[in-house]
């Protein structure tokens, strides 16, 4: 019966055959109507085929049926093959745009490098060279340059990674020749390392750029202290315990020294090491988030400090000069060696003591000139130089206060960077940058999410053109507006809201303890985030379309496999560009809010407000210290 | 066509209408409910029906859900807001014409 019935209806409906969802529907129901007809018919006691005959005479003539049904739904069919179109048109530049909201490559590659920096997992990118990471992240900003800001700091940039000799200070040099800070960097640059793969031509082109940097800087003692390091490697050989040197050429150590006492008589040491990464970081101007923090930390750790390991050389090496003028008789003469300090500490702090690395050499050096005081029996100097020593000896010697605060409550940032500072920090503090680290995950777990959804997009879509090719003809269906609302609801809204409440309330997400004490915790989170949300769109969206397959006369509901991998490819673009409209812009606005908040990292120099609190203290005691002890008799 | 046809073919909207805003119905249920209530007066071509309803429903004056009913999904329609005012407007203009009509038939001039 079903059968005769939908031959009949195919042919009152062959006028919508341009929508087969509309006719497919019309048809079911208009079967629906010759049923119950054939049914009263069978009911009054006629037999099958006369009820049926009856059904359809009562319900008039398929071709005049056709006709009205194309009049009355001319204007919805209209609307629907426009709304299909606009479907088809804006499905690829819908899952682009999805995909291009929920990955943030910049954010991908600064976690691939915070966790290559943190240890935090083994994840395989960790293995990528950090370079390569790290680019991605300051792209955006260099390509905002142009002209010779941006071929400064691309130039710049291998500086960041590795040690290996660049010829960027020799441009800089060459472009900016009375510039005192290129000067500087090319001087250090060329000084050598290893003395043996060392040529005439470079010692003749490094002393040239030591004579012109000593013209246009004629305070800085920098230029003095590096010829007179190019004099002492050829002058010493280190011996096996640190301080001990072999005289090769007793005639270069004479000059290195007075080259050193020269130094020792200018205002000032000056490197520019850390203007360098300021002058970078100025032209970048990252964002005010998260990368743009690592950014930052970047660029700083990667400031080239050459002149640090020179310093403590420069110091055992004068001070064994001194002990051999002592032994040869010659005290009088050893004498402004073993009170270089006074100088040669406070000319360095005047320009570089801006990093904690630096203010720990120069107390280092305080340490060198207090051993060496304590050895050749000098006790009023030793006693002096431990009083300059101690606030560094009791800062070594402390425990650090926050072992198990940072342990339990630090981001991956603050547990990287605050260990060692040994200071109190607030719990409150610790906050903002915790919920950052969770929140750099929570975006990779987006970018996961987008991931997984362009690849079951993939499969459908090959699955919809195989159904093609082997002659099926899936089709769109246009769902009720109220179905569109619940799964609006059910399948985004809530999975969202359920998402958001998880991560930030505490005691579901557990996001007042740190990273690595949480991982169960975060790690259901991020499951949520990348599984069940399409897991539960999927559920909700297949309910609806056999309601409406339900409508459409499809046993159960059950589509036909070409049209329901059609519809669902449709609902999964929709869910990729969605979830990418309201889940990004969330995460960006609480990247934004947090680093508002964070006290910890937000410093223009230095990496943490800790550490540069830390160096400024040491700063001002090491001078004041150095200033009391001068007074002293 | 007959007579009567000629009659009943401009009121189908109206009873529809008027049927729907009584309560949420499917087409064959309409059409038993016109039969019962008209004793079979009128005698419609029953796809006919279904035009006239899609073309309410394109005018936004019903909407369209589907319904399990006696073991069988069916489409049912019932009366929007608009559709609603439009049928107590309808109604109240069939009954006038109707009042008009009896009166015209009924009565005699002086």
């Amino acid at each position: 019966m079903k059968e005769q019935f939908q031959s009949f209806t195919q042919l009152c409906t062959r006028s919508l055959a341009d929508d087969p969802a509309l006719r497919l529907e019309v048809g079911h129901e208009l079967e629906g109507h010759l049923e119950d007809a054939c049914e009263e018919e069978r009911s009054e006691g006629k037999s099958e085929i006369e009820a049926e005959d009856q059904a359809k005479k009562r319900f008039g003539e398929p071709e005049e049926l056709a006709q009205s049904l194309l009049d009355a739904n001319r204007k919805k069919l209209k609307l629907r093959a426009r709304i299909r179109l606009a479907v088809k048109v804006a499905l690829i530049p819908a899952i682009l745009i999805g995909l291009a909201l929920c990955i943030d490559l910049r954010t991908l590659a600064g976690f691939a490098m915070l966790d290559d920096i943190s240890g935090f997992s083994n994840l395989p990118f960790a293995k990528i060279q950090q370079e390569k990471l790290f680019l991605p992240v300051i792209a955006h900003d260099l390509n905002r340059l142009s002209g010779k800001d941006r071929e400064f700091v691309r130039s710049y940039l291998p500086i960041l990674f590795s040690s290996e000799k660049s010829s960027w200070e020799k441009t800089c040099y060459e472009e900016n020749p009375e510039s005192p800070m290129f000067t500087a960097h090319y001087a250090l640059s060329l000084t050598p390392t290893d003395m043996n793969r060392w040529e005439e031509k470079e010692r003749t082109e490094c002393l040239r750029v030591l004579g012109r940097g000593r013209r246009i800087d004629p305070d800085n003692a920098l230029y003095d202290y590096l010829e007179a390091d190019l004099a002492l490697r050829t002058a010493l050989v280190a011996g096996e315990k640190d301080g001990e040197y072999e005289i090769k050429d007793r005639a270069a150590l004479d000059r290195s020294m007075k080259l050193y006492l020269a130094g020792l008589r200018k205002p000032f040491v000056r490197t520019y090491a850390m203007e360098l990464p300021f002058e970078v970081y100025r032209l970048l101007n990252p964002n005010n988030d998260y990368l743009g923090i690592l950014e930052r930390i970047n660029i700083y750790a990667s400031a080239p400090l050459r002149f640090p390991s020179r310093q403590r050389w420069l110091t055992r090496a004068s001070l064994f000069y001194a002990e051999t003028l002592r032994r040869e008789g010659k005290t009088a003469e050893a004498e402004p060696y073993f009170h270089a300090w006074r100088q040669f500490i406070p000319q360095m702090q005047k320009f570089d003591s801006k990093t904690l690395i630096e203010v720990l050499v120069h107390y280092n050096c305080i340490k060198i000139y207090r051993d060496s005081a304590e050895k050749r029996g000098d006790k009023a100097e030793a006693e002096k130089l431990a009083a300059i020593y101690a606030p560094m000896k009791h800062w070594k010697e402390r425990k650090d206060p926050n072992e198990v605060l940072l342990r339990k409550h630090a981001g991956l940032l603050a547990a990287l960077l605050l260990p060692a500072l040994r200071e109190e920090i607030p719990l409150k503090e610790l906050g903002p940058e915790r919920r950052l680290s969770y929140l750099v995950l929570d975006l990779a777990g987006l970018a996961a999410l987008s991931l997984l959804l362009a690849v079951c997009i993939l499969i459908l879509a090959a699955a919809v053109l195989a159904a093609r090719l082997a002659g099926h003809r899936p089709f769109l269906l246009l769902l009720p507006w109220k179905s569109y609302l619940r799964i609006l609801l059910w399948g985004i809204a809530v999975p969202i809201a359920a998402f958001l409440l998880y991560t930030h309330i505490d005691a579901l997400g557990g996001r007042d303890l740190a990273l690595s004490e949480n991982p169960l915790r975060h790690a259901a989170g991020l499951i949520g985030i990348v599984l069940v949300f399409p897991l539960v769109f999927k559920l909700v969206y297949r309910h609806e379309l056999k309601k409406q397959g339900k409508a459409l006369g499809f046993p159960k509901g059950r589509l036909p496999f070409a049209t329901a991998c059609l519809n669902m490819l449709c609902g999964f673009a929709a869910l990729l560009l969605v979830t990418g409209c309201v889940l990004r812009p969330l995460l960006a606005w609480e990247c934004r809010h947090n680093i508002e908040k964070d006290e910890l990292l937000d410093t223009d120099r230095g990496f943490t407000r800790v550490e540069v609190e830390t160096a400024n203290r040491f700063n001002a005691e090491l001078a004041d210290a150095i200033a009391a002890a001068d007074r002293k008799p | 066509m007959s007579k009567k046809n000629e009659l009943t073919r401009g009121t189908v909207e109206t009873v529809i209408l008027k049927l729907l805003s009584e309560q949420a119905m499917y087409g064959y249920e309409m059409i038993k409910q016109v039969n019962r209530r008209t004793d079979g007066y009128f005698e419609w071509r029953e796809g006919s029906l279904y035009p006239c309803l899609h073309k309410l429903e394109s005018e936004g004056l019903v909407e369209a859900f589907w319904q399990e009913a006696g073991g069988k999904p069916r489409k049912y329609y019932a009366l929007t807001k608009k559709g609603a005012e439009a049928a107590a407007e309808r109604v109240a203009e069939a009954r006038a014409f109707c009042r008009s009509f009896s009166l015209l038939l009924t009565t005699a001039e002086a």
